[in-house]
């Protein structure tokens, strides 16, 4: 199986005003393979989204990349020229946003904003033929009466119609990646399961999927493998199985126990103590040491190497014997 | 036993500027014909989507929005639009509270915590002094677990969970008999959110609580009540009891829901429910049935006639014209 | 579309009624008397009187504003009293080169305020953004009359590059000669006019750039492989045009009523000195004429930039 992506040691982080760099990701690493899905999951503040524009090298300024590599086909692309990153956005590497609503551009029509994507890396295609293949494309997400819809604004689409516009402008030139941030986290539930049948049924349009989300149940619908972000470190990553049902990293634990799920009993939730941290009050060591319940010395002073917890499973974690 | 609060044939509509000078009024059905108990020591979920019309009612039953028609009973008093007298609404604003999604939007930044807590407990009479008021919420600030040191610290030194733990010491200050929880924990993050659930059970058994809780998640609102609403379009589609969600006795479009709530778990999903098409808008919801264009056993008849609520077991109620009656 | 034209066109009479009677009440509240100034000792009583009744002057305000609002439902406009013709055609003879000026201004505008806010925003908190902005803060705060005179002094005084007032030399020459002999008398009232609105139009375009540079829109567009140069022509253009469009539309109805200062300075012999010469001989009907246009081009602007701007946001549609 080929690997599309592979994050490697990979640390990024932010310029203050006054000058001081701030470590948000710490040398995270994992991999994206060809027709799998990765779910990166985790809280807010983790780094779920940089990991994204990091991907996309569309960081927002004062950001800074502080080592590692993200390599694409075996490339990396942090060494990458902007033109050749442009040629790669859009075409094998596209992404779907989390705000429908604001995604889109509101003074262009549907059709012109899926038609630039094919046109800016197909050049060669007759205005005729970017428009048949935009109605296919706004037919395969569902959207009904497309031959209508292509000529509207994004005004005149509902929130879930916007993520199917979105979802199909970014599988229209078949994506080696796909990046998914928080697809659905603005959308009704009943709309939210439309959006993950459509992604579902589009997942093999594209080479590999990530899946940004804080949602462990979208990861359940749509993802076979897990990454777990916790204050910017990757602490534990391997497939949904291994994950989900038998999770090591005590955040992971953490976290799988304190989801309500809509079939759960009523006793009271598990909860994990305090809050997650922000950048400014990272300790050196393991980011959740303050949290953990398991927390020794070392854990406070030294990141933990990332150990081989079971076949496809790993975690990044002191504590030798698994719970 | 008399429910804390009854609410009968409750509407709420909202009228849609004209366009055209001829033009029919027309409305938006918010909230229509809703009728329900609370129990003292209850805990009420209301469930639904946008344009469900969850916020309204609750902001109808609390006057904060002027009812347009049908009444509200608090202790089978009717106090609806609070047209109760002074004495009597100082009363009703003190025992029945409401908890926001982000307190931080009804907090004065340039106020300190513990002012914002005391302040409507002297105006309310709940506290004398301003010291004895102090004394009271630095209690209950460490019953929800912050230190009383945050008495004197400004709103945006908070994270999320703190912030709405303050919100909620700020509803408890006031003595309060009934709290309605607006999507009280939609913007936490998991582990927070875990906390600040427990932390309402907790609170509801120590101050002899009743909860009606309001939220667009149905495993938070199934997890926290013991009896559910389902609201689709203004209307209840669904009355049952927090155990009574699942299988074939239930409205389709709770089924619906429950089917399109992701589940976390590895386990196999038995087979997907997926609605068609968006939520209609509640200016111009279909005839019949409210939900009769995206049900999947929709029949002419619903597409004709407004299915009434039938009562199907003890404590259930369906608006469906397929529901089966109790014997 | 109809309902929104009748609709405006109704709060466009409304508009140019409330600032005619307005204008009317306010020119006569001047503290001077204008048959004093119409009137020459020489004249006899006769004379006299018969002016002062030809003018109306003799009849109470009350009875002159009625006199005035019917005769200005019949497109009259009244006599000037300093020129004696009617103020339709005085007024004729001095809009066409405010339009000029106008024109000239506009082209100045959006040739080089438009861009240079962009090339700000593009570059926004660096040197050339800092700059600009520093240009564009003394563009606005200066004083217009010292800058009229700075120009006159430098480019007509010491320089002699630059005629020193009039719209050209008579006698009027022939052909292509007039043309660029206009033209040349153009450019220091243009640029001196040009300053403030050139400086409002950067930073009202730097503005809505830095704001639409910023929606999720436009990384959006990024996402999908466009360069830099495509995301703000395509996708951050049209959208930040929207703003800058409202103000520039509003400038020129404004400037249609005439630059008083910078026309008067340079002899310009436009609307803005026909007000100048009016005020000075207490010229009523001249004046209220000239204000009834500004009114006029006010409200006609606004309801072309209402069009232009439906036109660049499909959100908005005209009659709701």
């Amino acid at each position: 199986m080929a690997t599309i992506v592979e994050f490697k040691n990979y640390s990024m982080g932010f310029r203050d005003d006054d000058g001081t760099v701030y470590n948000l990701l710490d040398r995270i690493s994992f991999r994206v393979e060809e027709g799998k899905a990765l779910g990166v999951v985790g809280e807010s503040g983790c780094g779920k989204s940089m990991t994204s524009l990091s991907m996309m090298r569309l960081l927002p300024d004062g950001a800074v990349v502080q080592g590692g590599e993200i390599l694409m086909e075996g490339k990396n692309i942090l060494d990458m020229s902007g033109q050749e990153m442009q040629a790669l956005r859009g075409n094998k590497l596209s992404m779907i946003f989390q705000e429908p609503m604001t995604a889109l551009n509101p003074v262009l029509t549907i059709g012109q904003q899926i038609g630039e994507i094919l046109t800016l890396h197909h050049p060669e295609l007759k205005k005729q033929e970017v428009r048949s293949r935009v109605l296919e494309a706004l037919e395969e997400v569902g959207i009904a009466h497309p031959e209508t819809r292509i000529d509207q604004y994004p005004h005149e689409f509902s929130g879930g119609m916007r993520q199917r516009v979105m979802i199909a402008m970014a599988v229209i030139n078949h994506p080696a990646l796909l990046i998914a941030d928080e697809p659905t986290t603005a959308l009704d539930v009943t709309i939210q399961a439309q959006i993950l049948d459509v992604m579902r049924r589009l997942k093999k349009a594209s080479g590999g999927l990530m899946v940004i989300t804080h949602n462990l149940g979208v990861v359940a619908e749509i993802c076979e493998e897990v990454v777990v972000m916790y204050a910017g470190q990757a602490i534990e990553r391997g497939t949904l199985k291994a994950i989900f049902d038998n999770p090591i990293h005590p955040y992971t634990q953490g976290l799988m126990a304190s989801v309500p799920t809509i079939r759960s009993e009523k006793k009271p939730l598990y909860t994990i103590p305090g809050t997650v941290p922000t950048v400014y009050d990272f300790v050196p060591g393991c980011r959740f040491a303050d949290r953990c319940q398991h927390c020794g010395e070392r854990c406070m002073k030294e990141v933990p190497p990332m150990r081989q917890a079971g076949e496809d499973h790993l975690v990044q974690c002191w504590r030798s014997d698994d719970r | 036993m008399e429910p804390i609060l009854k609410v009968e044939g409750l509407t709420k509509l909202f009228p849609v500027k004209k366009q055209k000078l001829l033009e029919e009024r027309r409305f938006v059905h918010a909230v229509e014909d809703v009728s329900f108990e609370v129990y003292q020591g209850g805990t009420l979920g209301i469930v639904g989507e946008s344009g469900s019309g969850k916020s309204t009612l609750a902001r109808a039953i609390l006057a904060l929005t002027p009812v347009t028609s049908g009444s509200v009973f608090y202790q089978g008093e009717d106090i609806t639009n609070f047209r109760v007298g002074a004495a009597g609404k100082r009363r009703l604003r003190s025992e029945l509270q409401m908890v926001f999604q982000d307190p931080y939007a009804s907090l004065n930044p340039r106020m300190k915590i513990g002012e914002a807590i005391v302040e409507p407990m002297l105006i309310n009479g709940q506290a004398k002094t301003r010291a004895e008021a102090r004394e009271k919420a630095c209690h209950l600030l460490e019953t929800v677990g912050l230190r009383p040191e945050v008495y004197d610290r400004f709103p945006y030194e908070f994270s999320g969970g703190q912030r709405q733990r303050i919100g909620i010491v700020r509803a408890l200050s006031v003595n309060p008999k009934l709290l309605f929880c607006d999507e009280s924990v939609s913007a936490l993050d998991v582990s927070v959110q875990a906390q600040i659930l427990n932390l309402f059970n907790e609170l509801k058994e120590r101050f002899h609580l009743t909860y009606v809780f309001i939220g667009h998640d149905l495993a938070v609102i199934r997890y926290i009540s013991d009896q559910i609403l389902v609201m689709y379009l203004g209307k209840i589609m669904e009355i049952a009891p927090y155990d009574q969600l699942f299988g074939e006795h239930t409205h389709p479009y709770t089924q619906a829901l429950v089917s399109a709530v992701p589940e976390p778990s590895t386990a196999g999903r038995s087979q997907r429910i997926l609605l068609e098409g968006d939520i209609p808008s509640p200016v111009n919801p279909p005839r019949g049935c409210r939900f009769c264009n995206r049900c999947f056993q929709a029949e002419e008849i619903c597409r004709q006639e407004e299915p009434q609520m039938i009562k199907t077991g003890e404590r259930h109620w369906i608006r469906c014209h397929f529901a089966k009656p109790a014997h | 579309m109809l309902r929104f034209l009748l609709r405006r066109l109704g709060r466009g009479v409304l508009t140019i009624f409330v600032s005619v009677t307005l204008v009317f009440f306010i020119v006569r509240a001047m503290p001077s008397d204008p048959v004093a100034l119409m009137i020459s000792p020489q004249m006899t009583e006769e004379a006299q009187q018969a002016l002062i009744q030809a003018y109306g002057l003799d009849k109470p305000i009350s009875v002159q504003y009625i006199l005035y609002m019917k005769e200005l439902l019949h497109g009259n406009l009244g006599t000037s009293f300093a020129k004696r013709i009617p103020v339709t055609e005085y007024l004729a003879q001095k809009l066409p080169w405010t339009l000029l000026l106008l024109a000239a201004v506009m082209v100045i505008v959006i040739l080089i305020g438009i861009p240079t806010g962009l090339l700000a925003a593009a570059h926004k908190g660096r040197l050339a953004d800092r700059v600009i902005s520093v240009i564009v803060t003394m563009g606005i705060s200066v004083f217009i009359p010292f800058m009229a005179f700075l120009l006159l002094f430098i480019f007509s005084f010491r320089l002699g590059v630059s005629p020193t007032g009039g719209a050209y030399t008579p006698p009027k020459a022939q052909g292509m000669a007039y043309y660029l002999d206009v033209a040349r008398h153009l450019v220091l009232p243009a640029v001196t006019l040009s300053i403030t609105n050139l400086a409002n139009a950067v930073l009202y375009t730097r503005n809505s750039m830095i704001d639409v540079l910023r929606e999720d829109y436009i990384r959006t567009a990024y996402s999908k492989g466009n360069s830099r140069g495509r995301v703000l022509r395509v996708h951050a253009l049209k959208n930040a045009l929207i703003p800058t469009v409202t103000v520039i539309g509003m400038q020129i109805g404004f400037m249609v009523g005439g630059a008083t200062v910078t026309e008067t300075i340079f002899s310009w012999p436009g609307v803005g000195r026909l007000v100048y010469d009016s005020v000075n001989a207490l010229d009523y009907p001249s004046l209220q004429g000239a204000f009834l246009l500004m009114a006029v081009a006010i409200v006609v602007m606004s309801f072309l930039t209402d069009i232009v701007v439906a036109w660049l946001d499909p959100r908005i549609k005209l009659g709701e």
